[in-house]
Formats: structure tokens, sequence, C-alpha cells
């Protein structure tokens, strides 16, 4: 080792440097793309709270309503009961108040519950062309146990009994987590505005009924 | 000078393990980050951002040329895209021991096997393994291929727990015709894809009802009405195109039928009575 002229150790010492430094560089970028990677699996927090504004006032008169929901059996996937709610000068409050009783579920023990578990409505809000926007959080998508006549059942669900009750809207668009989704659970398409399907229901005689 | 040489050996050796590593390491990291060796169209290509780990292709829309089928074309239908439901993260129905996308895989690599014997039809698969695949990708497998049938397979699920809960899907008539352009002149620049069904939509009700029919009757105890909807994979697809939903894996006798090798086996060889009913025998071959 003694032979080795002293410039060369310099050199050596420099490139062994170099070389830590480098790995260490190299170790970093490992991280990054890493962290880069695996950065989606982070849950987001969820920035929005629930208005605590009164869907309706003491003055607003009752009003009759058909929500449908998921039957138990029969040729239909969706079959209707008649419900009540306060007809708010506000056409989102009216709204929301149909969607907080397709949320709670059906009274009736012929029919089933169709909004999976934790799905919370998040918020409405209606255009100018009369289209219905309609947001809820991602626990309706994530908890849906799926199938197509069980995901068209959630969706129809709520687009029959907004606009079977609401005859300002004529189409209801459904946001999951705020944003667009190709579909709920992999069949229905929510990329456009939904109508009204009667067909799917034992209710074909006719749409609004007020 | 024997300074300025040693170094820059050195920093070739290092530079030559870096990319050694890049090479080697971070391919790791990505996942499957496979080189797409054949592809017509670059359009053909999508790339999906998955969770865990994984950046992954998830579609390339023109396929391989399939083996060459058995004997010709026995029915006017020549090319049939089968489309296994879900894959990849999408799981579908999830129930104790059983997926949906795995089910949906295995009965639609049986089927392609009966329709090739049977019909000598040409039989792509929009996946044939576990990955995800976008709702217009699915189709456009089959459009991109000329396809003259589309059949999507599917597992249901019910909360009641007493129904087969099965189902022959074909768009519901009039879905997205509100998009249309109301004249020429508030023509949009880019076109909705989600009406290509309209080309073939009556085919494709004519193609559920005979599935429906056969199916039906074939499988004692199950029922497979036609129903409707805004299905996704269907909407985009220029050719008679139908989705079957099979069973209901929250029922137990419909969870152990739907594994079944006998049960496939049927639910194939009916499904190509069905196809020969929609497209009868025909005297030319391709």
């Amino acid at each position: 080792m003694s032979t080795i002229p002293r410039h060369l150790k310099i050199g050596l010492v420099l490139i062994v440097i170099a070389g830590v430094v480098s790995f260490g560089y190299f170790e970093n970028v490992v991280g990054r793309i890493r962290s880069m990677v695996r950065e989606p699996e982070k849950e987001a927090t969820n920035p929005f709270v629930a208005s605590t504004e009164p869907l309706f006032s003491s003055a607003d008169p009752p009003l009759t309503v058909k929500v449908f929901f998921p039957a138990v059996s029969g040729p239909s996937i969706l079959s209707s009961e008649q419900r009540t709610i306060f007809k708010s000068s506000e056409l989102t409050n009216r709204a929301k108040q149909l969607l907080k009783l397709v949320i709670d579920g059906p009274v009736s023990k012929e029919l089933l519950g169709s909004i999976p578990k934790d799905a919370k409505l998040q918020e409405v809000f209606v255009s100018k062309d009369g289209v219905l926007f309609v947001d809820f959080s991602s626990a309706i998508s994530v908890n849906h146990p799926g199938g197509i006549v069980n995901e068209q059942a959630t969706i129809y669900s709520i687009v029959d009994s907004l606009l079977y009750n609401l005859p300002e809207v004529h189409q209801v668009k459904l946001l999951i987590g705020g944003t667009e989704q190709e579909t709920l659970a992999g069949h229905c398409l929510l990329l456009l505005p939904l109508d009204i399907d009667l067909s799917i229901t034992g209710d074909e005689e006719g749409a609004h009924a007020n | 000078m024997k300074v300025i040489c040693a170094t820059t050996a050195w920093i070739a050796v290092l530079s030559a393990g870096f990319a050694v590593f890049l090479f080697l390491y971070v391919p790791k990291i990505h996942g499957s980050s496979r080189a797409v060796t054949a592809f017509h169209d670059l359009r053909d290509i999508r790339l999906h951002s998955a969770a865990k780990n994984q950046i992954r292709l998830i579609a390339v829309n023109w396929q391989e040329p399939a083996a060459p089928a058995a004997k010709p074309a026995t029915t006017g239908v020549r090319v049939i895209v089968i489309d296994p439901g879900h894959g990849g993260i999408d799981a579908g129905v999830s129930t104790t021991g059983a997926l949906e996308k795995d089910i949906a895989l295995a009965i639609s690599r049986k089927l392609r096997t009966t329709l090739q014997s049977r019909l000598g039809a040409t039989v792509l698969l929009t996946r044939d393994s576990d990955v995800a695949l976008t709702s217009e990708a699915r189709a456009a497998v089959a459009n991109n291929n000329r396809a003259d049938l589309f059949i999507s397979l599917h597992v249901g699920y019910s909360a009641n727990k007493a129904g087969l809960g099965s189902s022959v899907y074909v768009t519901q008539d009039g879905f997205a015709a509100s998009i249309l352009p109301a004249t020429e002149k508030t023509a949009r620049l880019f076109q909705p894809w989600y009406l290509g069904y309209r080309t073939n939509r009556e085919s494709s009700v004519n193609a559920a009802s005979i599935l429906s029919r056969e199916l039906s009757n074939s499988l004692p105890g199950w029922s497979f009405p036609v129903r409707t909807g805004p299905v996704g994979v269907l909407a985009s697809t220029i050719m008679p195109a139908v989705l079957i939903e099979i069973g209901n894996l929250n029922n137990p006798v419909s969870a152990q039928a739907l594994v079944d090798d006998t049960f496939q086996s049927k639910f194939g060889a009916t499904v190509a009575e069905a196809i020969e009913r929609f497209a009868p025998p025909r005297q030319d071959s391709k």
C-alpha cells in the first residue's frame, strides 16, 4: 500500500466519497419513486362539511311522494312506496328530503334498501338546463356489493325518486366524491346525465305525480 | 494525469453500475412495465395508474391474430368477442372464496373453446388475464377487430339470497340520445362515442331474446329475463352486443353452480346453440 503514489491515494479517497454520495442519492431516488407510486394509497381528507340549514320550514305544506326501492321479488327491479316530505320553496331542499328517504331505506318489508352502508349525500345542485347534480361520498361505490341489477337498482332508486317527484328537473347526474366516475360498480355508465326509467319499476303509468 | 485517468475510470464504473441498477431495479418498483411490441394505432394504447405500486398497461385494443379456427365459420357470426367482466383491482362481486372477475374469466375461456369448436368462429377475449380495463377499452376490442357479436359475461349479486338473479342486458332504448347535436349548426368537434350501440340495437335485442329463451330452457330452475340499462360496456359497440349476468353469488346454490365444470360447459353449449339460432348456418365460407 505504501508503494501507491500519494496523488493516487487522494484520487481513490475522492472516488470513494463520490461513490458514497452517489449511492445515497440513488437510494433517495428509489425512495422518491416509491413514495410517488404509493402516494395514492393515502386517504385524502374529505374537506366537505354537511350543511346544517333546515330543509323545510314549519310553514311548508306536506307533500306525498313516491320513493323507489329494490323489490324483494317479482319481475320489476324497483317498486315504490308513498312517503311524505315538505314542499319547501327551494328545489334542492326538496331533492335532499327525497334523497334522505332513499338513504334511510324503505318502510315496507317487501322492499330493500338501495344505498350501500356509510354512503352519505354530500351536495345537491341544479343547472340552468334542468339537470340535477347529486354528489355522494365515495362509500356509495366502494361499499357497493356489485352485480348489474343491484347497481341499476341503486342508481335508479335515486334517479327515479327524484325525477318522478320533481317536475322542474329532467335529468340526474350522479357524482361520486365530488367527481365524475365511469360507473358505480363496473356496469352502468355515469358519465352522462340519466333520464327517468320507469320500465324497471311497477309504475309505468306516467311520471311527475305533482 | 494518473489521477484524472483513475477518476475517469471510477466514474465509468459507477455509471455502469447505475445503469444496471436502473435497468434491473426500477422496473420492479413500477410493477409490470412490459414493452408493447405490436400495435397498429397509438389510440389503442391506454395506461392506467392503479393503486398499490402498479402502473400497468391496461389495454391494447388490437390483438395478435387469434389461433386459426379449427374449421371454417359455420354461421354468419365469424368473429365473436367475449368480455370477461371486471379484472385487476376491480374484483366485481366478492363473496367468501369467490370473486366475480375469476369466475367470469373461467367461464369466458370455456365459452371460447366451445364457440371455436362448434361454430368455427374466431373468438377473442378482451382480457385473458387478471387486468383492469375500462368499458371503452373493452368495446374497442370488439370494434377494432370487426366483431360480429359481443358478449360481456358477468356474475350477479342480490341482497335477496333466494334469487338466482340472472339477466341478459342490452343498452336501453334512447340512451345518451340527449347528447346528440340538435342540428348541424350545433354539431360538436368531438362526437359522443356512447351512441355506437344505436347502429345495431335491434339485432342486440334479437340476440338477447334468443339467448334469454335458450338459457332459460336449457338450465332448469334458472331464468334469464331480457333487461335494459345504461350499460357502459355495450354503449360504444357497433355490432350486436349483450351482457349476460349469470347467477347470484349471494345464493349458495347459484354460487356452487357457477364454479361447477358441468354447469359452465352446459352454459357454453347453450350460448353456442343460441348463436346458431341468431345467425343461421351459411353456405359460403370466409
